[in-house]
């Protein structure tokens, strides 16, 4: 027996004489103490567990179970790749990401979708089109959920197409016993808790809201078109929305930049305060990143990514500090550019992997009016991602970084983009603030754990 | 007891599905 290359170990944690260990591939996370290492490491040469004793059994078992504890002989990168290719491959939950519109009510200087034309929105005609290319999706792909974002632009500017396709799949789900939930990405503007109320009754599941700071820098990077600033009508609507449905989750994304992110604690404060329950609250941050190739209109203030994950750990903790929620990073996974089910549908029916690739020349993947795909959908669910990260521990998690900024620095989407976010270093810094002391000594507790 | 088991194996962590705020946290897109 061995232990797992995937475990990422913190010594003496959460106490002196107690391992906590993270699996990068399964996820699975323990707390053990001197003696289980012990008898973990005395089965060095063990190869059958017929030899193990009966009291170590059930622990071997179930260390193996969660793929911590794995035979001599096991090839882990195998291992990784059976994961990974199962996760891009698997056709059980379609993923969809619908595009509304492409016009906003904000004018973000950092905006992804930039320069493009913003004409027309998704209409009558199309939704129809759209909802029988998914239903034929869903029968090909023998697909038993469905998940759906609704993103623009400003998906709140063209709210009809986000009822006609609730209506229709949630009826669908009904009928089939199919799974359905959809969620929508949006500046929060328009957020009326009216909507959510409807729409959570037809499998609303998450709404994300961002932004920029407080309320002076969020003002000036996320400004009306007209030039007023955002804040304070964006806090009202998600303060109003989050009272009126005291169960609802809400998912705040605060977008961070050299500029902004050393007062970030202000606003943690600010949002603290709020009058709502802080549990409704899940906080992200966000990294600005140059949003296209040219453009580097907002460079001056872009963190480096390298420099990232300090900022990363700085902030998780500012958060916890403050009581408030903040969303783990470390499940990863493939993202939905690396997946065979997972596609954008523009507001004209055109297809894309990946959010920031909209419009974008020689990133189309496809079209709803079209049965074969290009060629860019089959390599980039086909190629090795993660050929250069197959000794790092991280891979599974990072799976080589975000392509589009592979695109944005290496002129190649499927360039490695290594980010000290999934370092080692960081990593334990980060599940430490996922998984307080005081966390896992409730559980302990719980659980009969001598601590 | 030697083991604490705070999350078990990972079936329960589901793949990035785009509207689960995870994924939308590992996606580095200025939204």
């Amino acid at each position: 027996m061995k232990f797992s290359r995937f475990n990422v170990v913190i010594d003496d944690y959460p106490q002196k004489g107690h391992y906590f260990c993270f699996n990068t591939l399964t996820k699975a996370t323990v707390v053990f103490n001197q003696e289980l290492l012990d008898y973990a490491q005395s089965l060095d040469g063990v190869t059958e567990l017929a030899e193990i004793t009966e009291e170590g059994r059930d622990l071997v078992e179930q260390l193996m179970e969660m793929q911590m504890l794995c035979p001599d002989r096991r090839n882990e990168t195998d291992f990784l790749y059976y994961w990974l290719n199962s996760q891009r491959h698997d056709t059980q939950t379609l993923m969809l990401t619908i595009l509304t519109t492409y016009r906003c009510n904000l004018n973000c200087p950092y905006c992804y979708e930039k320069g493009i034309d913003l004409t027309p929105d998704l209409d009558e005609k199309l939704q129809e089109d759209t909802y029988n290319w998914i239903i034929d999706k869903l029968d090909k792909f023998n697909s038993k959920n469905l998940s759906i974002s609704f993103l623009g632009g400003e998906p709140l500017l063209n709210t009809q197409p986000i009822d006609y396709f609730a209506e229709k799949f949630h009826a669908l789900a009904e009928e089939k016993g199919i799974g359905f939930s959809f969620g929508i990405v949006t500046n929060g503007v328009l957020l009326k808790p009216e909507k959510v109320k409807k729409w959570r009754s037809l499998g609303l599941k998450s709404i994300q809201v961002t932004i920029d700071g407080v309320k002076e820098v969020h003002d000036q990077m996320r400004p009306f078109n007209g030039g007023a600033g955002s804040f304070d009508i964006i806090i009202a609507n998600m303060v109003k929305t989050l009272q009126e449905i005291p169960e609802m989750e809400l998912s705040l994304r605060i977008n961070c930049s050299e500029d902004n992110y050393q007062r970030i604690p202000e606003l943690l404060d600010y949002l603290a305060d709020l009058d709502i329950d802080k549990k409704q609250l899940r906080i992200s941050f966000g990294y600005l990143t140059p949003a296209h190739e040219s453009s580097d209109e907002a460079n001056g203030s872009l963190i480096d990514l390298t420099k990232s994950g300090k900022v990363e750990v700085y902030l998780a903790k500012e958060t916890k500090a403050r009581g408030l929620r903040v969303v783990e990073r470390s499940l990863g996974g493939p993202c939905m550019t690396l997946k065979k089910a997972a596609f954008l549908i523009d507001p004209i029916g055109d297809l894309y992997n990946c959010w920031s690739f909209v419009r974008r020349a020689g990133f189309k993947t496809g079209s709803i009016y079209e049965e074969k795909m290009k060629d860019f959908y089959i390599e980039m669910v086909g190629f090795d991602v993660i050929k250069e990260c197959v000794d790092c521990k991280f891979a599974p998690v990072c799976v080589a970084g975000c392509r589009n900024d592979a695109f944005i620095h290496f002129k190649d989407p499927k360039a490695k983009h290594c980010r000290s976010l999934f370092k080692e270093e960081i990593g334990k810094e980060l599940l430490k603030l996922y998984f307080t002391p005081d966390y896992i000594e409730e559980m302990a507790a719980q659980e009969g754990y001598d601590l | 007891m030697k083991l604490l088991v705070l999350r078990n194996s990972a079936n329960n962590v589901a793949a990035c599905s785009t509207n689960e705020p995870e994924c939308q946290t590992r996606c580095q897109l200025s939204l």
